[in-house]
């Protein structure tokens, strides 16, 4: 039995699925993520997303800047910490998009888009619970502008879609896989020892 | 462990391609921002108060800045912009238009919640309509952006979309100049392109405040009440 090692352990090859030398099955959730399917799915949904909404950001950076200014979480002075805002987060929702659709830099580019999908999302809920609080009205009738680049969207709503990608972060983050990746297999390195022996 | 670095770095180089990526972009594109501008600079008090003393002497001549709703300029003094004592600090002052003699009082550029307008002078529909029946005495800014421009804007009115005045304010300045007054406008309701165009009108490129007027109802009053409007990029005079 050949032995190669798999995130710096050795794991008995013979087995596709990635059975231990010990003889037990994986769990489900790994054979799940050796198909590399689900690592697939998160990136073609998170990817395609954020390529797409980050585009429609980069034709109208005064939009943008207006929605961040609305938001009031940035101050207005000095400006260049609110223009630059403006300016480069869209261009970081494609970069990272784009990486996770071609299969590179998956950890960096998920890791990146999952805190910036947790940070809006927690300025989206806190904006919409003070329209709530000031104005009496339901909460899923609450409509704004959240700077998706999408115009204004039921807050109810959004925040379901961002749960989602939230949750197809984790896939992409966590995957072990690199079926269909541009950057490939991880290499294997014979251990040293076994070799000798 | 390795895996934490490793996850670091990638995001690291993430960031730091994307925002050179970025950086580039908005320096070369025509839709790119100042990063050292405020876009959303007030009037000061002082400029504030300045400019309301002038409209108060100015009130005194045989030509003066119309009074919301008068439909016509006053050619009387206003006293109480004369000697009007007023307190710019005051935080209990209310907004003071054009020869208003029930609003005094300069505001302070803090009152953000009393005056929505940031002080700076407004004009209603029907002003402004007779002062488009009166062609060359004032000059109409649209301060939306180039596709609500296109998609009907009042005859005769030259595109100054507020984020992109910088570059576009020295090709129409002759104009504007030549103009008695400046009405500035953009969609109406939320929409407060308008008066941030008229504030940077006033403390940027050193037009009066006394001649530089935010029309209030917007582009959306303007149709709804049938008049006028051209589609396209020409002003359409």
């Amino acid at each position: 039995m050949a032995i190669r090692q798999w995130r710096g352990r050795n794991v008995a090859s013979d087995d596709p699925n990635g059975a231990t030398s010990g003889g037990q099955a994986p769990g489900l959730l790994r054979r799940l993520d050796a198909t590399g399917v689900p690592l697939l799915l998160g990136r073609l949904i998170v990817g395609g997303v954020f390529v797409y909404l980050g585009y429609l950001k980069i034709q109208a950076p005064q939009e943008f800047l207006k929605v961040i200014k609305e938001f009031e979480i940035l101050p207005l002075d000095p400006p260049e910490l609110i223009n630059s805002v403006a300016v480069l987060l869209p261009w970081l929702e494609v970069f990272c998009g784009l990486c996770l659709l071609l299969g590179i830099f998956l950890r960096g580019a998920s890791f990146t888009l999952l805190v910036s999908l947790i940070v809006f999302t927690a300025a989206v809920a806190l904006r919409a619970l003070g329209i709530y609080q000031a104005e009496e009205i339901a909460f899923c009738a609450i409509k704004f502008d959240c700077g998706c680049g999408t115009g204004e969207v039921f807050i109810c709503s959004k925040l379901l879609e961002n749960t989602g990608l939230i949750l197809a972060c984790f896939p992409v983050l966590f995957s072990r896989s690199r079926r269909f990746c541009l950057g490939g297999k991880r290499p294997t390195t014979p251990d040293p020892a076994t070799a000798a022996a | 462990m390795k895996t934490i670095v490793s996850c670091i770095v990638e995001s690291v180089i993430v960031v730091v391609v994307a925002g050179g990526v970025g950086l580039a972009w908005n320096h070369y594109s025509e839709n790119g921002l100042d990063l050292n501008r405020n876009y959303f600079k007030k009037l000061t008090p002082i400029q504030l108060t300045q400019g309301q003393l002038n409209q108060g002497q100015l009130n005194q001549g045989p030509r003066t800045a119309v009074t919301p709703g008068s439909g016509a300029p006053t050619s009387q003094p206003d006293p109480q912009l004369q000697d009007n004592g007023s307190d710019p600090t005051d935080p209990n002052s209310s907004q003071a238009t054009a020869g208003d003699p029930e609003d005094p009082n300069a505001i302070t550029g803090d009152d953000e919640n009393i005056d929505p307008f940031h002080g700076v002078n407004t004009m209603e529909l029907e002003d402004v309509a007779m002062y488009f029946e009166m062609k060359g005495v004032a000059a109409f800014l649209d301060a939306r952006s180039r596709d609500h421009y296109e998609d009907g804007h009042i005859p005769g009115a030259f595109y100054l979309n507020h984020y992109q005045s910088q570059r576009l304010i020295e090709d129409i300045r002759s104009d504007l100049e030549a103009a008695d007054i400046l009405i500035v406008y953009c969609g109406g309701g939320d929409c407060e392109d308008s008066i941030l165009l008229a504030t940077s009108l006033i403390s940027e490129y050193g037009f009066m405040f006394e001649n530089v007027f935010v029309y209030i109802g917007g582009m959306d009053e303007w149709t709804a009440n049938g008049h006028p409007s051209v589609e396209g990029a020409e002003r359409g005079e």
